[in-house]
């Protein structure tokens, strides 16, 4: 059987080839698996695990994508955390899976995907007598009021020492960093999900969708559903949309030669899938309209 | 299984052919003055009729690709020298003259004489053969430069390059099946334009549509031989005729040397972006390995490995 039978253009990729992608945009573009703020920035050595790069790539691009601190809460904004997260590991598997999911996730269903991963972050504490001595200071600005005064909501600029004085942000200064309290952790985490063909206006495109996401090991369970929450955002928002597949990059640079119009091959007995996942593979199939 | 692959179907070969060839034309006219002479031309191209065939043997056939010259038609022009009888004085007088016979001059246009011999959508080439595709690597295409990213941006990486690789061609210079069919199609269409002018256009069409039918029964009876040497050359895959056989030898040392198209390797996977916070993003590439492109009897494919 040939494999345009049911298609204008067919396209498959072994989960290898997409594992190699990963590795690849992990060593050429470090800044989209490692995170910190400016100070892990400035010392990426400092972050919880070596980044490994490309050998050749220019000193110029960025090891480590820039966030803001953490603000401190109880500050009103005045002093923000140092802190980093890394995704370390990440590797893709289409069923029939190969990877041991957690139980929580079941086995991979037919159609899906699982992802294994590791992410490793850390707060980074600062030095002990800084803590205290900042915090004296700062008891030192805090003026009693009147209480009515309190009750009429008056004096409020003169009371927020920390607040903003009005629309203009106020900068956020960090909380200096004892190299010896910067406190990683490093968590195991598994996602399973299916990959749609989705079209927002830019021509259909191939784009992961994680449907469950399970970190090993954590209690209490709120603190799991957290930090799950965070890691899938992370996934989710900063990860995943780059690696989307345009479904006319599929097609051989063939619009050279023509206007061609791509559309997805609707489903049907002969192709029940759309794309489709099986055999530790992912195939799309594409239609093309020729004028 | 490769760790990729990319098929296409031999349907949207197809009609990307015909899409090509309906879309290609070309015209050129151009004039030259010889003093006395004068010679003016009108010449242009189109592609017509021809199909994609691909084959169980790796190679894709095209099959009887019509290159019909039209417009096409020489004028020969002659400038002969003015020459002008009559106008002396019959009666002169002291004071000038008075009457003069009639002035009379002959050739006085540029040129004088012109004959044009119009030859449009008469002569038709024929063109049919075979060609296989196979993929080269050009290496250390970018060697001097510092990492991959900036051979890229210097348009100096290693490339693969795809080839076509001929196999036969059989070029029918004036292709007398086509040719006489299109001489005989013109006639018709001037005896029945002349003949039935009185009936409407639709009943005229009519006439014509039933002596097309005609025509092409000639045109298929006349292009018998030339159908048998192709199948021939086919069967062999070696041009029969020296002509063929000589352009069959430049067309292979042409495809040699240029390719059909190229991209680099390694090859950039994710395309260079900017970035808010700082520098932008260098491309994310990928090495190729190995890759290979067969062509069956109903698809192309294109299949390769990848490496980080």
């Amino acid at each position: 059987m040939a494999l345009t039978d049911f298609c204008s253009i067919f396209a498959s990729v072994h989960e290898n080839a997409i594992n190699t992608v990963i590795k690849a945009v992990a060593t050429q573009r470090p800044s989209l698996f490692n995170y910190g703020t400016p100070f892990f920035v400035q010392h990426p050595n400092l972050l919880c695990e070596k980044i490994v790069v490309h050998p050749k790539l220019p000193p110029s691009q960025p090891r480590v994508g820039a966030q803001p601190l953490l603000p401190v809460p109880g500050t009103n904004g005045l002093f923000g955390l140092e802190f980093c997260m890394q995704v370390t590991k990440l590797a893709i598997d289409f069923h029939k899976g190969d990877i041991k999911l957690p139980p929580e996730l079941g086995t991979l269903q037919p159609q899906r995907f699982a992802l294994a991963g590791r992410v490793c972050a850390a707060i980074a504490c600062p030095p002990r007598g800084w803590l205290a001595e900042v915090g004296d200071a700062i008891a030192g600005t805090v003026r009693p009021i009147d209480p009515f005064a309190a009750l009429r909501d008056e004096e409020r600029d003169n009371q927020a020492v920390f607040r903003p004085p009005s629309d203009t942000p106020k900068p956020m200064f960090p909380v200096p960093v004892d190299r010896e309290h910067i406190h990683c952790f490093c968590l195991d985490l598994f996602a399973t999900g299916r990959i749609r063909i989705v079209d927002n206006g830019f021509g259909p495109r191939l784009a992961l969708e994680l449907e469950g996401v399970e970190i090993v090991d954590i209690k209490p369970s709120g603190l799991e559903d957290s930090i799950e929450c965070l890691v899938s955002a992370t996934l989710q928002l900063g990860i995943l949309p780059r690696l989307r597949i345009a479904l006319d990059a599929l097609t051989f640079s063939l619009g050279a030669y023509a206007t061609l119009v791509i559309s997805p091959t609707p489903t049907s007995a002969n192709v029940p899938f759309n794309p489709d996942i099986s055999k530790d593979r992912l195939s799309a199939f594409i239609d093309v309209a020729i004028s | 299984m490769a760790d990729l692959q990319l098929a296409i179907s031999e349907a949207v070969v197809r009609k990307l052919f015909v899409t090509a060839r309906d879309n290609f034309a070309f015209s050129h006219s151009d004039s030259v003055d010889l003093g006395p002479f004068t010679v003016s031309y009108s010449a242009g191209v189109k592609l017509k009729n021809g199909d994609i065939d691909f084959q169980s043997n790796n190679t894709v056939l095209l099959k009887e690709l019509d290159i019909v010259y039209d417009p096409l038609s020489v004028t020969f022009g002659l400038d002969i020298p003015r020459v002008c009888v009559g106008g002396f004085c019959i009666i002169p007088t002291p004071f000038g003259c008075a009457l003069r016979a009639p002035r009379v001059c002959f050739f006085e246009d540029d040129p004088d004489v012109a004959a044009t011999i119009n030859l449009s959508g008469i002569i038709t080439t024929e063109i049919s053969g075979t060609c296989g595709m196979t993929l080269r690597f050009v290496p250390e295409a970018g060697a001097g430069t510092p990492d991959p990213w900036t051979a890229l941006a210097n348009g100096v990486s290693n490339e693969w390059r795809l080839h076509l690789v001929p196999g036969w061609l059989d070029i029918d210079l004036i292709d007398v099946a086509d040719t006489v069919g299109n001489l005989i199609d013109q006639l018709i269409d001037a005896l029945v334009d002349d003949v039935l002018s009185p009936l409407p256009g639709w009943a005229r069409g009519i006439v014509k549509a039933i002596l097309h039918g005609v025509t092409s029964i000639i045109r298929t009876i006349l292009d018998i031989g030339d159908d048998i040497g192709e199948w021939l050359s086919n069967l062999f895959n070696v041009s029969l005729d020296l002509f063929s056989f000589v352009v069959d030898e430049v067309a292979k040392y042409f495809a040699d040397k240029f390719a059909l198209f190229a991209f680099p390797d390694p090859y950039p996977m994710l395309p260079a972006e900017t970035s808010v916070l700082g520098p932008p993003l260098v491309p994310v590439l990928i090495n190729i390995v190995q890759p290979a492109i067969t062509v069956t009897d109903t698809e192309l494919v294109l299949e390769t490995s990848l490496g980080a």
